[in-house]
């Protein structure tokens, strides 16, 4: 079948039986996106709507309320998720919220579009943390689906199209709605749940749209039979490894096709990971150079003429392509999806009963690292941790996208400060690291002659709280003797011996204190002084080596 | 406890474990309380884990429609059933 432009694809001599979208009770074909668009575009019209925010988890509706904004000239403005909160904050940037087609009697003529007057609005994280909108036009997305079906549609035919990813992103959006649309591949306008369903549907001839964090979960999944395997598997957002990729030849038969870009570009190159050596390769049209500091800028015939984009991607230009070598910002990639550690530090830090926020990352799992005020921290005691973590992870996803919101909580009395008085980032990333750290948060350090002071913070997870004493844990005194030995090496350079202390314990040190440890060497002994505000904890002296 | 009560337990354990749910035990997990969503708050990364552990731990190898696979994951008390009917016997 010939590529139609979406622009022209209502008008056009498509045939009416044609299907365009694979739904259980009333699947969608071309007449009746025809007539549905048609009364769609009336209703927006007699609402007289300027700019629409869509937002349906149906693809099939999806495309008729897209086609029936662009076909009223109005602007079709694409909110990330369908999560209320979502839709809320983005209210202001419509004039009307779509969450269904409009139907009617009234039925208005659809002429060609003209795509490069057609606007979608998508929204993203920028480096500087804010959200970020983007403009495209119709037309630059029918180019890049042009390159697409330049480079695979004759491998693919007639194949129906199933995934897992939301329309609502723009990857989606181009590899499950557009593209299918315009090259007259069904797609299914469902997404399925898990890879038991997706599989139970596939029948030879489908293409599968998947995220990475899909393909890094197929361990266990049987191997499908030969003649079931899809044509193609297409991912993008983030690189899928090479053992994910290769497990999935080895259950579906093909390797994935990632797709490197971004909402910004677009599709700029892809790869079949062969091996370890495969690198990413330029799609057809898309000319890329190196900048400063080894950054990639991208020209593009789906951008606007002219236009360099100049990400913030680390890369090694090799013939045809390139070698991705991480990001230069504070942007990481979670389960495939970009997240602003900035923004999303400031939007935890804005949450009701969050004093402070950092953000880190172990491995590939976001962390968050907490202090919550006294009210919180309550009611953290009265739900339990996981619970009081997942009420967080539910208010952030009403504007977040919830796969990417941290999985990993500390709430601490403080944040670890380097001695500059700057988050401390190593520090940071060890609390993510243990759940049950050894040492106090170090917040200030204050050198002296042949002495220093040290201002520690002490989380309730801490390894010594665990079991000492049931109901009311206070911090062991040896390990008040321990810290004052660690210190004293580390920042005074001495060894003092535990064995030869004089000790004086006056107040239980608690979870959560904020504590001032002085350390002065005096002759041949070391004292030690612990002190929250102006009272003291505890205080002694250990002898020192002759 | 009954075989189901069993299972039932056996599979609090691997949620917690196979999700690595360092603030959850698995007797906070009610049996009939939703895993996903507004009950437990389980989302869609978890629930694809889970599908991993289900699949490594009982040899499931099944194929199901949409819905219905939305419903075998709803709850542990689902879950176990589902498990009990579709086992292979391999443990």
């Amino acid at each position: 079948m010939i590529l139609v432009n979406l622009s022209e694809l209502l008008p056009s001599g498509r045939p009416d039986e044609l299907l365009v979208a694979d739904r259980a009770n009333a699947p969608l074909t071309v007449g009746s996106l025809r007539r549905q668009v048609a009364q769609g575009v009336a209703g927006l019209r007699a609402k007289g709507a300027r700019r629409v925010l869509l937002a349906t988890e149906d693809s099939a509706d999806f495309l008729v309320m897209l086609l029936a904004t662009l076909h009223a000239g109005a602007t079709a403005v694409m909110p990330p998720n369908t999560q209320p909160g979502m839709l809320a904050a983005l209210g202001g940037e419509a004039d009307l919220l779509l969450t269904a087609p409009l139907r009617g009697s009234v039925e208005t003529p659809l002429s060609v579009l003209d795509a490069e007057a057609c606007r979608m609005e998508f929204f993203t994280s920028g480096s500087t943390g804010d959200r970020k909108r983007l403009s495209k036009t119709l037309a630059q997305l029918q180019r890049e689906v042009a390159t697409l079906e330049a480079l695979w549609g004759d491998s693919l035919g007639q194949a129906r199209v199933l995934g897992m990813v939301s329309h609502q992103h723009i990857f989606g959006l181009t590899f499950r709605l557009l593209w299918p649309a315009m090259a007259g591949r069904p797609f299914a306008a469902h997404n399925h749940f898990a890879w038991e369903s997706l599989v139970s549907a596939l029948h030879g001839r489908n293409i599968a749209v998947v995220s990475p964090s899909h393909l890094a979960r197929m361990e266990g999944l049987a191997a499908v039979p030969p003649d079931r395997a899809p044509l193609a598997i297409f991912t993008a957002g983030a690189p899928v490894a090479l053992a994910a990729a290769q497990q999935c030849r080895t259950l579906l038969g093909v390797l994935p096709t990632e797709i490197f870009g971004s909402t910004e570009t677009g599709a700029i190159a892809w790869r079949h990971q062969q091996d370890a050596s495969t690198t990413w390769q330029a799609l057809p049209g898309t000319q890329l150079s190196v900048r400063e500091g080894g950054l990639l800028d991208i020209r593009s015939p789906n951008l606007a003429a002219e236009e360099v984009v100049q990400s913030a991607d680390r890369v090694e230009l090799t013939p045809g392509g390139f070698r991705f070598a991480g990001r230069a910002d504070r942007i990481v990639k979670v389960e495939g999806k970009r997240v602003s550690l900035t923004a999303l530090e400031a939007d935890l830090a804005a949450l009701p009963g969050v004093a402070e926020a950092a953000l880190g990352m172990r491995g590939d799992t976001l962390g968050a690292l907490l202090i919550l005020t006294p009210e919180a921290r309550a009611s953290l005691v009265t739900s339990g941790r996981f619970r009081f973590e997942r009420q967080l992870r539910r208010t952030m996803a009403a504007t977040h996208e919830p796969t990417a919101l941290p999985r990993i909580w500390r709430f601490l009395p403080a944040l670890p400060l380097d001695p500059m008085g700057k988050r401390d980032r190593l520090a940071l990333e060890g609390l993510l690291a243990e759940t049950a750290p050894r040492e106090p948060i170090l917040t200030a350090l204050r050198p002296g002659d042949q002495a220093v002071e040290l201002d520690i913070a002490l989380p309730a997870m801490l390894h010594w709280f665990r079991g000492h004493f049931p109901g009311f844990a206070v911090l062991p005194g040896v390990v008040q003797l321990h810290w004052a030995v660690l210190y004293a090496r580390r920042h005074l350079g001495i060894v003092a011996q535990v064995g030869s202390a004089q000790v004086k314990f006056r107040r239980p040190i608690r979870p959560d204190d904020h504590l001032t440890l002085a350390l002065i060497v005096q002759r041949n002994r070391l004292n030690f002084a612990y002190r929250r505000g102006s009272e003291i904890c505890s205080s002694g002296a250990l002898a020192l080596p002759a | 406890m009954t075989a189901m009560s069993d299972l039932e337990a056996e599979i609090k354990r691997l949620i917690v474990s196979a999700l690595k749910l360092e603030d959850l035990s698995p007797e906070e997990i009610g049996t009939d309380e939703q895993l996903f969503g507004d009950g437990l708050g389980l989302d869609s990364i978890d629930g694809l884990e889970l599908g991993i552990a289900l699949r490594k731990t009982y040899g499931l190898k099944i194929e199901t429609a949409n819905d219905e696979l939305r419903q075998h994951f709803a709850t542990v008390g689902a879950l176990a059933r589902f498990v009990a009917a579709n086992r292979e016997v391999v443990r």
